[in-house]
């Protein structure tokens, strides 16, 4: 009785409030679930707080830094990569911009609203605004890529139904820089030119930087110089390259006229026309530098052979004439110096068709050639080739191909007479032992050096003077082409060229300047030829890149080209060369 | 005897009742602090991720402006307003480390010839012939500088 107090009083409190006693019952049951449930509570605390503490600690941050990183995940957009020169420079990047859409059915004012925006936009139409405000559609574009202060002025017009959308915008902030070369985007920014097209999975889907050859300051240089040529001799426009003829690396290349690659919808098209790969020229007399190393490579060819130019060349029909005619027997070194054509077809001849075609085909002349932009052009080469086409082909006629493409060709002869390939993507895990390596000889070191020594000539005694810079032993071939119109040669318009390399004795860079109808003006006394128009353009680039370039120039009092040291002397006696009584003459 | 035996009971229910409650109100006070705390970390923590973004992204607009600002042909026109220089030619240029001048050697040696006398003591300065000799040699190294001797090579000697 005693134990059980609870009994009692309700005994005491009377027996119809056995209610009560199970009110009792359900309460103390429902405390047993509480104490129960918070029993699991503490338990599952005292895990997480104490037993488990360090390790929630450690790992926590990082599941919290996946789940909450805004571009992190696999659905967000990868940010497109940027486009860098050779020394780091930015080239190409991309920027989050805010653009600007309309949903109409929110749009509390469409008449005021399209008046303000058109005040903020100039070249918006009001009437094609006001339409596409008052429309049904739940999304309309207004503008892409809005500045940050226009921005800030359409949020100043406060209408509920604008809006913007965060999107990346591709800004190039050197501009015309290397603009043929980066190429552009649209305006979803996928890349539709250029390097931005070709390596557009490994700039959009991978969002990797890139590293270019380019150097921007050498591709400055060469676009003022280039620039300032074609002013100078009113031409329709040009393409110059500097290239590593070592390692292949494109240093600078230049097209002109070029576009800013920010708006290249603003410029021609013939502006966005790359005239360094896709255009394709009859590119003249400096094919005289592959005809003449063919005469020394496969035909035992002497500096003293002698070719007959006393009188145009008959050939199957054709005549070959000479531009600045000698009318006399010429050494191989005066064929090159003075640029003579009918030299130039007897060599062609004398080495025959098929291992003309082979040697041409060595160099890269004959085919499309690889380079890491898609806007490359095949050279034009007759079909069939006939005996006609040797001959004219020795001096640059009857064959087109890109300034790209012959500058690869010289790089091949004067470099280290390895298959140099052309490249714009910075290697930088190569080194330019390594290249050599894997590259294939196509030029014996023999005919280098008398190729070497030919150019050299051609700068100081030749049609090349103007492009020597006293101290960088610069060596050339000048070209001067007709252009063919209608299958007719014009004579009043011209592919002016040059192709200088520098130094001689050891060449690192080649410079090609070509000029796209120059006309004379009274500083050239009328002339518009490689001599007058590519030749000091060339000479120019030289005198201002190779400081930049790390080419030391010679010490003055050696480089002076009468004290017998010079490159170019040992061929002077071959120039006016009576030679022996009865040689054998090339007619 | 029954009434104390009651209220003892009472009093250890009620205890025990206020204890449990007190563990319970101060569990879920301690369940609020945590949840409250865990909530007030993740915002900082958005607000950590969207100042990095914007940081990043404001370094990649900086980066796109500097690029800008430093085009070749700015920083020649730049250069050829505000500075008074002119390009590199190959004329000013170094061609090697051998065609610099060799540093001038001091006009008075540093170090004291052994078979020299030994430094007299301060008390006695030294006669003023000696001084002027020396400057007369300063004047002579000045003529030699000024007339471009110097192009042999090593610098002149001084007696």
């Amino acid at each position: 009785m005693f134990r059980n107090p609870g009994q009692l009083i309700i005994r005491m409190m009377g027996e119809k409030s056995a209610s009560l006693g199970r009110a009792r019952e359900r309460l103390h049951f429902g405390a047993l679930i509480f104490l129960v449930l918070f029993g699991f509570v503490w338990i599952r605390v005292f895990d997480l707080m104490i037993l488990q503490g360090e390790i929630v600690a450690r790992t926590l941050p990082e599941e919290i830094a996946d789940i909450s990183m805004p571009d992190g995940g696999e659905s967000a957009p990868v940010r497109r990569g940027n486009i860098y020169d050779r020394n780091g420079v930015l080239l190409a990047t991309s920027l989050e911009t805010a653009s600007l859409y309309a949903d109409p059915k929110v749009v509390l004012d469409p008449q005021g609203t399209a008046r303000d925006l058109c005040k903020i936009f100039p070249d918006l139409a009001y009437g094609d605004l006001l339409q596409k405000l008052q429309s049904n559609r739940r999304f309309i574009w207004i503008r892409r890529n809005l500045t940050p202060i226009e921005q800030a002025a359409v949020l100043e017009i406060g209408d509920p139904g604008l809006a913007f959308r965060d999107e990346p915008r591709r800004i190039y902030p050197q501009g015309t820089l290397g603009a043929h070369i980066v190429g552009f985007t649209d305006i979803d920014g996928t890349g539709v030119a250029g390097i931005e097209k070709s390596f557009e999975p490994f700039l959009a889907e991978r969002g990797e930087d890139l590293s270019l050859t380019l150097d921007a300051r050498i591709q400055h240089i060469v676009r003022r110089e280039l620039d300032r040529t074609i002013r100078e001799f009113s031409a329709k426009g040009g393409a110059a390259i500097v290239m590593d003829v070592t390692g292949g690396d494109i240093v600078a290349a230049v097209s002109l006229p070029d576009f800013d690659p920010n708006d290249p919808g603003a410029a021609p098209a013939r502006a966005r026309f790359n005239g360094m790969t896709v255009g394709v020229y009859e590119l003249g007399s400096m094919f005289k530098i592959f005809s003449t190393a063919a005469l020394f490579e496969l035909a035992n060819g002497r500096m003293s052979q002698k070719f007959d130019a006393t009188r145009p060349l008959e050939r199957a029909g054709h005549t070959i004439h000479d531009y600045h005619a000698e009318k006399r027997v010429l050494t191989v070194p005066e064929v090159f110096m003075y640029s003579s054509n009918i030299g130039a077809a007897l060599m062609g001849e004398a080495v025959g068709s098929e291992r003309l075609q082979h040697f041409y085909a060595d160099l890269g002349l004959l085919s499309r050639p690889d380079l890491e932009i898609p806007e490359v052009g095949t050279p034009i080469v007759p079909d069939p080739w006939r005996e006609i086409t040797t001959l004219t082909a020795s001096f640059g006629h009857g064959i087109s191909v890109s300034p790209m493409q012959l500058m690869t060709a010289v790089a091949r002869v004067v470099g280290e007479g390895h298959a140099v390939r052309p490249t714009l993507i910075l290697d930088h895990a190569r080194t330019p032992e390594e290249r050599e390596r894997v590259d294939v000889r196509v030029v014996s070191p023999e005919t280098v050096h008398r190729i070497r020594q030919l150019m050299r000539l051609a700068v100081t005694d030749g049609t090349g003077k103007h492009a020597d810079v006293p101290g960088f032993r610069v060596g050339g071939k000048t070209g001067t082409a007709e252009k063919a119109v209608n299958g007719r040669y014009k004579h009043d318009s011209l592919i002016s060229s040059f192709v200088g390399v520098f130094p001689m004795n050891a060449p690192r860079y080649a410079v090609l300047v070509v000029v796209d109808e120059p006309k004379g003006n009274a500083a050239s006394h009328g002339y518009a030829t490689g001599g007058w128009v590519g030749a000091p353009a060339a000479g120019r680039i030289i005198a201002a890149s190779a400081p930049i370039l790390g080419v030391a120039p010679m010490p003055r009092r050696i480089h002076n080209p009468d004290r017998g040291d010079d490159l170019s002397n040992a061929l002077r006696r071959y120039i006016s060369y009576a030679g022996e009584e009865g040689e054998h003459i090339v007619r | 005897m029954r009434d104390n035996n009651n209220r003892s009971t009472f009093l250890r229910k009620s205890l025990l009742y206020v204890v449990l409650a007190l563990c319970a109100a101060g569990t879920g006070g301690a369940l609020l602090y945590a949840s409250q705390e865990v909530r007030e970390a993740e915002a900082r923590l958005a607000r950590l991720h969207r100042a990095t973004a914007q940081e990043r992204e404001a370094i990649h607009v900086l980066e796109a402006e500097w690029s800008f600002l430093n085009r070749p042909e700015r920083l020649e026109r730049l250069a050829a307003e505000r500075l008074d220089m002119d390009p590199p030619v190959p004329k000013t240029l170094v061609h090697s480390v051998a065609s610099l001048p060799e540093p001038l050697k001091p006009v008075l040696p540093v170090v004291k010839p052994a078979y020299l006398p030994a430094p007299r003591p301060a008390a006695q300065p030294s006669p003023t012939p000696a001084a002027s000799s020396s400057q007369a040699s300063f004047r002579s190294l000045l003529n030699k500088l000024s007339s471009g001797e110097t192009e042999t090579g090593g610098g002149p000697h001084v007696p």
